[in-house]
């Protein structure tokens, strides 16, 4: 089943929700003209970081916002930094009478946005290894943040963002933009009010990178900070392959900057089935990963048995499968959604059912957020969290063995090795 | 594609690991790799022995590593690190300490390539212990400064505490910025008490990097005397590292915070609070807003009492900025008594600030605040007026069920739809009460809002009612009703709804009942014994009510209905023929598609009615999926060739692009030829091609290529070009990349 969402938002400022312990929605429907929106003094000022291909969508989608005021721009390639700025004024430049824009400064550093008191928000679309430095200058010197997924490299950086974010203040948004779909949305509704019984099993579909390389030095381009590019991950001699922005490869394929596909995907997929699990402040407790003691596919356990397989072939056809003791739940992208029997998605929900948090727009819920000061659908737990599942799948999958975790006390148990892996040491003089 | 790849990928490792050990040798090291990575199980070894292997391991991959060909070292380099990861296993420290031994020992070869070195030292970060200092403080001092910072990194994790002496000497010698800044850093990532001294140093260094470092570093150790180092800087709000230190002191009073030592937090928030709204010295330097903010939210965690004054002063005399980060110390409060401060303010407070008062007072479920938020429902603001509808449906109590209520009946726009929808999910038995109550007396306007939101909760004792009102002396009413038992379509009985649909005699009644009615036939699990009620109905009811029912027999569907609208279909009663032909239109069962080529074929047939008649085999031919391809390619087929009209023609050879068989395909390449319906066919062609790459690539790309020889068009060519390469493309949907 496919459903679109009608309601646009040209139209509407958003369907906003309220939370209370999660656990009930209200979507209210606020015209756009709420807020003074339009009046240049109530727009958020934003500051984007890392201007490359995940960024493209964002910008646009912020300019086009008028809501929003792009004050600057950052990025370590100057090509990348120059064609964003001129982006910008481009686009502010055709609302005005004279047809000319100069408002949008360029920066190699980030810390030059985070130093300006006239900027409220940041917009985080650098690869994963700069997450969480980049989102804690901008959290502490009091910026609202959005961070794309995964929201970080390590597990203490997830700790450290998320404490962060409760001691300042901060409505933080993390990029797992599937909470604001639909389908996913009533895919997590279905299953927490029990209507497919007792979960036990849950399919999710990754996919795979080709493996990392070693690969030979290049000449570092002109107008290219490789140094600000690597950060505090360890050194490597520049090659173009290394820091390609690709969805398919490029960066993401090496363990320095990411989880991989646990990163990549699983910011999605394990976000879903947390949400839908109700685990949105705890996670598993054992990961297994592919090949390890006869496992044929990397797995992970809650503490009651629920077991999650990634890329377990027999998903229906979709992204996530949930598969409980009454029926389930097939859930993908292009709000599709399938369920077994298939009643059970014309189900109404009633009001003392669980009703979860209603986005429809993930970059704009951040928006209403930042100025209702209400928690986002995505917060800084909530990545934290997610992020955790993806960079411990990751741990056991490099490490070759099944590593056991404490999500309460945020532990790995019983590993001294693996504990290391909490963190990572940074190179010199990038300091968290 | 990519399995393909990696399979090759696979061979490669193995022909690169294997292949120079050919032979007897080639398989023992195999062999070997396979026991030292766990792949396989291992003999019992003694240290010696141990040692031994990892040895001849190291050996044999070593050259490998350092191949020229760059691109083949990874495999090898990827096994070292299997090694090493296996022998950290828990439970296996002869081996952990016997991989680092050998590894130390590979270190003090002097060929190798700078790379090879890092990884062998970034294994030592992984699995070195005590054994692997002396080292590692070697290295500290060499040549190369990537391989320095590796060396440091891997004493930053070294578990003995000789790692830290290590980096104290290192630092008290050290001269450059980034190097003192990653020292420092190290040190303050070990906690090392032991630094605090030379580190607090540091936080006067001329290089604000190093003195930021130092700020950082003294945060992550946060005993009493880096606290103590900390509050030295911030009693200057003008000091350069005067951000640094107070973030540090932040965290440090955060964590302190949670293990529940209030006392001492609370202390350092309200130094902070207090030094934050001292001026700076420059008067350019902005207020340290977010500073000030961060102590109180974290001061009302530790003091509530305290931590609720600072917030009302801020919240009556701070800037905008100050007042928005701060609104998240009410949400944190561990009482109720900052939210109903807030509460009390909402009046005075400005727009801004009310609506997110108000999304505090909501979630934090703060009832004696109420009539506060009753008050802002009067307000201009029309996003106060929705945040405080938001507000009351959160607090769920009678009254604010009340005034929500009164804004469902009585208010307009954007409010009216909130508050029906607040009341649609809200909580509690006080709301159920009083929807019932409105119900069933009052004014109709009341009422029919009450039935409405009957309907939305799914009130599941309350269908006897909806029947009831369903059926009385206000069409209103009964047309709400109607539209309420729409919710309990799946639950209703056909019998029941059909008489009273049929006694219904108002126009927006029976309109209303006749949705509903629509609804329950279309979840009707017995079609022909629905039908039967419904035809049987039929038989005694007026020509008006007759046409009516026969009009629903669409959202059944099913053979016995099928009959009963073929039959209509062909009456000499042209009001009964007209609603069968229009009935079978929309059929949902692929049984029509038959009956309705049969209308399109007549020349007899009136043009309404054959239009009709087409669309519906059309869309049955698209829809129908589980009916044999075979026979909807025939009937699309049949049906181009009985359409009277181009427009229908057209449509058909749409419907085509959906259908991968041979026959389509042969049809639509003799259409391309003629010049009327040579580009919809060339289209439908090329899209049925892209279709078709998931069933049989070769003819896939084989009609693709004949229509981008035709040259049609450049759109045309370039999706057939499109799918000649293999990749496809979507006609039907866009597909954004952005949702990544």
């Amino acid at each position: 089943m496919k459903k679109n969402n009608s309601i646009n938002r040209r139209d509407f400022l958003f369907k906003g929700a309220s939370t209370l312990a999660a656990a009930i929605a209200f979507p209210t429907i606020v015209p756009s003209s709420v807020f003074g929106a339009n009046a240049p003094g109530n727009r958020i000022t934003m500051g984007m970081v890392g201007m490359g291909l995940q960024m493209g969508g964002h910008l646009r989608g912020m300019l086009g916002r008028s809501e929003v005021q792009v004050l600057a721009v950052c990025d370590v390639d100057r090509n990348k930094l120059q064609s964003a700025k001129n982006s910008v004024e481009r686009a502010y430049a055709r609302a005005t009478t004279a047809g000319t824009y100069k408002g949008c400064d360029a920066y190699n550093e980030y810390e030059r946005i985070c130093e300006r008191p006239d900027i409220d928000a940041v917009f985080i679309c650098t690869p994963d290894h700069w997450h969480a430095m980049i989102s804690l200058a901008a959290v502490k010197s009091g910026k609202d943040v959005f961070c794309q997924k995964p929201m970080t490299l390590t597990i203490r950086e997830g700790r450290m963002v998320s404490d962060a974010c409760k001691r300042y203040g901060t409505i933080y948004q993390v990029g797992s933009q599937q909470r604001s779909n639909w389908a996913f949305r009533k895919a997590c509704e279905i299953v927490r009010n029990g209507k497919i019984g007792k979960v036990h099993t849950i399919y999710a579909r990754l996919g795979q990178f080709a493996p990392p390389m070693t690969l030979p030095e290049e000449p570092v381009p002109d107008g290219f900070d490789y140094d600000r590019w690597l950060g505090p991950t360890p050194w490597y001699p520049y090659n173009s392959e290394r820091v390609k922005a690709d969805f398919g490869g490029g960066w993401r394929r090496f363990w320095e900057y990411g989880s991989r596909k646990n990163g990549d995907w699983g910011a999605h997929h394990f976000d879903i089935i947390q949400w839908a699990l109700g685990m949105d402040d705890s996670g598993p407790v054992k990961f297994v990963p592919k090949g390890c003691n006869g496992a044929e596919y990397q797995t992970h356990y809650y503490a009651n048995g629920i077991k999650v397989l990634r890329d377990y072939p027999d998903t229906g056809g979709h992204m996530i499968r949930f598969i409980g003791t009454d029926g389930e739940v097939l859930v993908s992208r292009d709000n599709r959604i399938d369920t077994k029997p298939a009643e059970l998605l014309q189900a109404p929900l009633l009001p003392d059912e669980i009703h979860l948090y209603e986005s429809i727009d993930h970059d704009g819920n951040w928006l209403d957020c930042i100025r209702t000061r209400k928690k986002t659908i995505c917060d800084a737990e909530i990545g934290h969290r997610t992020a955790t599942i993806c960079h411990l799948n990751a741990i056991a999958e490099r490490l070759g063995r099944q590593i056991e975790w404490d999500p309460t006390e945020e532990k790995i148990l019983n590993d001294p090795a693996a504990e290391r892996w909490m963190d990572r040491p940074r190179r010199a003089p990038y300091v968290l | 594609m990519k399995l393909k790849l990696t399979i090759i990928y696979l061979w490669i490792i193995s022909f690169t690991l294997f292949a120079p050990a050919a032979g007897v040798s080639g398989h023992q090291t195999s062999e070997l790799i396979n026991q030292l990575t766990g792949k396989s199980e291992a003999p019992q070894r003694d240290a010696t022995q141990l040692t031994q292997a990892y040895q001849k391991a190291i050996d044999y991959l070593l050259p490998l590593m350092s191949a020229e060909d760059v691109g083949s070292r990874y495999a090898p380099q990827i096994t070292l690190q299997q090694i090493a990861f296996h022998a950290s296993r828990p439970g296996a420290e002869t081996e952990r300490m016997a991989m680092a031994m050998v590894i130390l020992k590979t270190l003090e070869q002097a060929e190798m390539p700078d790379t090879v070195r890092h990884w062998l030292v970034l294994q030592l970060e992984r699995i070195g212990q005590s054994e692997s200092v002396p080292a590692l403080t070697k290295l500290l001092s060499a040549e190369d400064k990537h391989l320095r910072d590796f060396a440091r990194r891997a004493l930053e994790k070294n578990t003995d505490p000789s790692a830290t002496q290590t980096l104290l000497k290192e630092l008290a010698n050290a001269k450059e910025p980034e190097w003192k800044i990653g020292l420092i850093n190290s040190l303050g990532q070990r906690k090392a008490e032991s630094a605090v001294q030379p580190i607090a140093k540091a936080l006067n260094d001329s290089d604000i990097k190093v003195a930021s470092a130092a700020a950082t570093a003294l945060t992550n150790i946060a005993d009493k005397d880096s606290v103590q180092a900390l509050l030295t800087i911030i009693e200057n709000p003008a000091a350069p590292i005067y951000q640094k230190a107070a973030q540090g002191l932040i965290d440090i009073a955060g964590q302190m915070a949670e293990e529940k030592n209030t006392a001492a937090a609370a202390k350092i928030y309200e130094a902070l609070y207090e030094n934050a709204a001292k001026p700076a010295g420059d008067s350019d330097s902005p207020n340290p807003f977010n500073i000030r903010a961060a102590a109180v939210i974290g001061l009302i965690v530790c003091d509530p009492e305290k931590g609720t004054r600072e917030l009302l002063a801020i919240m009556q005399n701070a800037d905008q900025k100050t007042r928005t980060l701060t609104i998240r110390a009410a949400r944190l409060s561990p009482n109720m008594e900052a939210v109903r401060t807030l509460g009390k303010m909402l009046a005075e407070l400005p727009p801004y600030s009310q609506v997110q008062v108000l999304g505090v007072i909501g979630d934090r479920g703060d009832r004696s605040s109420i009539n506060y938020v009753k008050e802002l429902l009067r307000t201009e603001d029309p996003a106060v007026r929705l945040a405080a509808i938001d507000a009351l449906t959160m607090l769920a109590d009678s009254a604010a069920a009340e005034s929500l209520f009164d804004i469902a009946v009585n208010g307009f726009g954007y409010a009216k739809r909130a508050a029906l929808a607040g009341l649609a999910i809200m909580k509690g038995p006080d709301v159920e009460v009083l929807i019932k109550a409105n119900s069933l007396s009052g004014d109709v306007q009341s009422r029919v809002t009450a039935i409405d939101l009957l309907g939305q909760r799914h009130v599941s004792d309350s269908v006897k009612s909806l029947l009831i009102l369903a059926a009385e002396q206000n069409e209103d009413i009964n047309a709400a009703a109607f539209a309420a038992l729409e919710n309990f379509a799946d639950s209703l009985d056909i019998a029941t709804i059909l008489d009273l649909l049929v006694r219904t005699k108002s126009g927006k009644a029976r309109y209303s009942g006749i949705v509903t009615f629509r609804a329950m036939l279309s979840k009707a699990r017995d079609k022909d014994a629905a039908a039967k009620i419904i035809i049987e109905k039929t038989e005694n009811a007026d020509s008006q009510t007759k046409l009516l029912l026969l009009g629903t027999l669409d959202a059944l569907g099913g053979s016995r209905a099928l009959k009963a609208v073929a039959e209509a279909a062909k009456s000499s009663d042209e009001n009964t023929c007209n609603i069968g032909i229009r009935t079978l239109s929309n059929w949902p069962d692929y049984e029509a598609a038959k009956i309705l080529l049969e209308i399109v074929s007549k020349p007899e047939t009136s043009l309404t009615h054959y239009v009709l008649a087409t669309r519906g085999v059309l869309q049955l031919i698209q829809t129908s999926e589980t009916t044999p391809l075979e026979v909807r390619a025939s009937d699309c087929i049949n049906a181009f060739d009985n359409a009277r009209r181009d427009e229908e023609k057209r449509q058909a050879i749409s419907t085509m692009a959906l259908l991968p068989a041979k026959k389509v395909a042969d049809k639509l390449m003799e259409l391309v030829k003629d010049e009327k319906f040579k580009e919809e066919a060339a289209l439908a062609a090329v899209q049925l091609s892209a279709v078709m790459l998931t069933t049989d690539r070769q003819a896939a790309r084989e009609l693709a290529q004949k229509i981008r020889e035709m040259n049609i068009s450049d759109d045309i060519n370039r999706r057939a070009e499109s799918v000649i390469s293999g990749r496809g493309f979507r006609f039907r949907e866009g597909r954004s990349r952005r949702n990544r």
